[in-house]
C-alpha cells in the first residue's frame, strides 16, 4: 500500500523527531533520486544542547507535519464519494 | 467574473424542456456515466464551457446536469452522470434511442477567453474534471493564446479515474502539464499517491499571469484554494463551480440560493473574490 508521494525539496520521514524515534512507515525511491540524509540521533543532541537551533528546526518542520495531517485527514474524509 | 451565457437561446422558454434522445451511453465509472444527447427537433445547443443543463427523465425527476463535450464540436450534446440518487440513477440508465428532457443551457462560463494570455492551472477532484473537460477542450483548440498550461488531477484510486484515456493522450501532446494524483493505491500504482492540493507546489505557471480554475467536491476546492493562495495566485484569478440544489435554474426558485447570491444564475462558475465570503459563512 502507498500513502504518500513525496517530490523535489520535500523530506521523508519525520519520526527521528518524537520519541520513541522508529519508522513507522518505508519509502521507496520511483526514479533516480539524489537525496540528504541526517544523523537523528546527532542532530536531536545539537537540539538539546542549543535550543534556538532546536526551535528553528520546529519552526521549519511543524509546518510540513501539520500539512501533512491536513493532506492525510482530506485522504480519510473520502471526498470524491462513496462506491457501491 | 465569468461571462454570462452569450450563445443560449434566446427565444425559448426556459421551463420548458426540449426534448432529446440519448444517441450514445458510455460507462465511465463503476456508477459513472457519459451519455450522448441528440436534439429531437435537430436544432444544436450551444452552450460555454461551464455551463450546465436541467435533464429530465420524464416521470421520475429534474437535476442539474454539466455539459462535459466540447463546446466547438457539433454533433451532439455530452453529459457526464454520476449515479447518486433517484433521477441520476434514471438517467446513467437510459439506453440508446430513449428520450430525456432538456433545459439550458445555464449559467456562467469558465474564463477561458479571459485567460488568454495567462498560465492556466486546472485544479480538478474527482467528478469535478467533467464540468472542467469543456475548458480544456477550448484551451487546447486555441492553444497559442495561452502560456504555460497545467492541469492537475486527484482521484480516489487509479481504477477511479474519469477520462482516463482523454488524460493519457493530452499528456502525450507534451505542451500541457498533466499531473494525477490519487488518494489511495497498491503497490503496482508507480504514479503520485496523495491529495490533488500536493500537486499544486509541483506545478510550473507564473502565479502573477495565472488564472485557476478550480472543480470538485466544495472540501477539496477549499484546500485547492488555500494551495493556489500559497503559492501567490490572487482571488481574482481564481474561478470555482459551485453545486447546490437547483430547481428551476433561472434565479427564481431560491432552492440554490447562497447568501446573496442564486447558484443557478450568477454561477455555477464564481470568481473567488466574490464567493470567499460567502464561503467563509458557516453552515451557507
Amino acid at each position: 500500500m502507498t500513502i504518500q508521494t513525496v517530490g523535489e525539496n520535500e523530506i521523508v520521514g519525520a519520526s527521528w523527531l518524537v520519541s520513541p524515534y522508529r519508522w513507522g512507515f518505508d519509502a521507496k525511491a520511483l526514479e533516480l533520486t539524489r537525496a540528504i540524509s541526517l544523523d537523528a540521533a546527532c542532530l536531536r543532541g545539537k537540539c538539546e544542547e542549543d535550543h534556538d537551533l532546536g526551535y528553528e528546526m520546529m519552526k521549519r518542520f511543524m509546518p510540513i507535519l501539520i500539512q501533512r495531517l491536513q493532506a492525510t485527514r482530506l485522504q480519510i474524509l473520502d471526498v470524491y464519494g462513496t462506491r457501491s | 467574473m465569468a461571462l454570462v451565457a452569450e450563445k443560449s437561446a434566446t427565444n425559448r422558454d426556459p421551463m420548458v424542456p426540449r426534448v432529446a434522445r440519448v444517441r450514445q451511453r458510455q460507462r465511465n465509472l463503476s456508477d459513472t456515466w457519459t451519455l450522448v444527447l441528440e436534439m429531437e427537433d435537430g436544432e444544436p445547443l450551444d452552450f460555454l464551457p461551464g455551463q450546465f443543463n436541467m435533464l429530465t427523465v420524464f416521470g421520475v425527476g429534474e437535476v442539474p446536469i454539466s455539459i462535459s463535450g466540447d463546446p466547438d464540436k457539433r454533433g451532439g450534446l455530452v453529459h457526464t452522470i454520476r449515479d447518486v440518487g433517484p433521477v441520476s440513477g434514471a438517467l446513467a440508465r437510459l439506453t440508446p434511442g430513449e428520450a430525456v428532457g432538456v433545459r439550458g443551457p445555464f449559467g456562467t462560463a469558465w474564463p477561458v477567453k479571459e485567460a488568454r494570455g495567462s498560465d492556466v492551472v486546472i485544479l480538478a477532484g474527482g467528478l469535478g474534471l467533467a464540468p472542467l473537460r469543456p475548458a480544456i477542450y477550448s484551451i487546447l483548440a486555441n492553444r497559442r493564446h495561452y502560456g504555460k498550461v497545467a492541469l492537475l488531477y486527484g482521484a480516489r484510486s487509479p481504477a477511479e479515474m474519469l477520462f482516463r484515456s482523454e488524460l493519457e493522450q493530452w499528456r502525450r501532446l507534451l505542451d500541457i502539464e498533466i499531473q494525477v494524483t490519487v488518494d489511495t493505491a497498491s503497490s503496482d500504482w508507480f504514479g503520485s499517491v496523495g491529495v490533488v492540493t500536493t500537486l499544486v507546489p509541483r506545478a510550473t505557471f507564473d502565479p502573477e499571469h495565472t488564472v485557476a480554475i478550480v472543480c470538485g467536491p466544495e472540501i477539496m476546492m477549499r484546500f485547492g484554494v488555500a494551495a493556489l493562495r500559497a503559492r501567490g495566485i490572487g482571488d481574482q484569478s481564481i474561478y470555482l463551480s459551485m453545486e447546490r440544489n437547483m430547481k428551476c435554474a433561472v434565479g427564481l426558485c431560491g432552492h440554490c440560493q447562497l447568501g446573496s447570491v442564486f447558484v443557478c444564475r450568477d454561477g455555477p462558475v464564481f470568481r473567488l473574490d466574490k464567493l470567499a465570503p460567502l464561503m467563509a459563512v458557516k453552515e451557507l
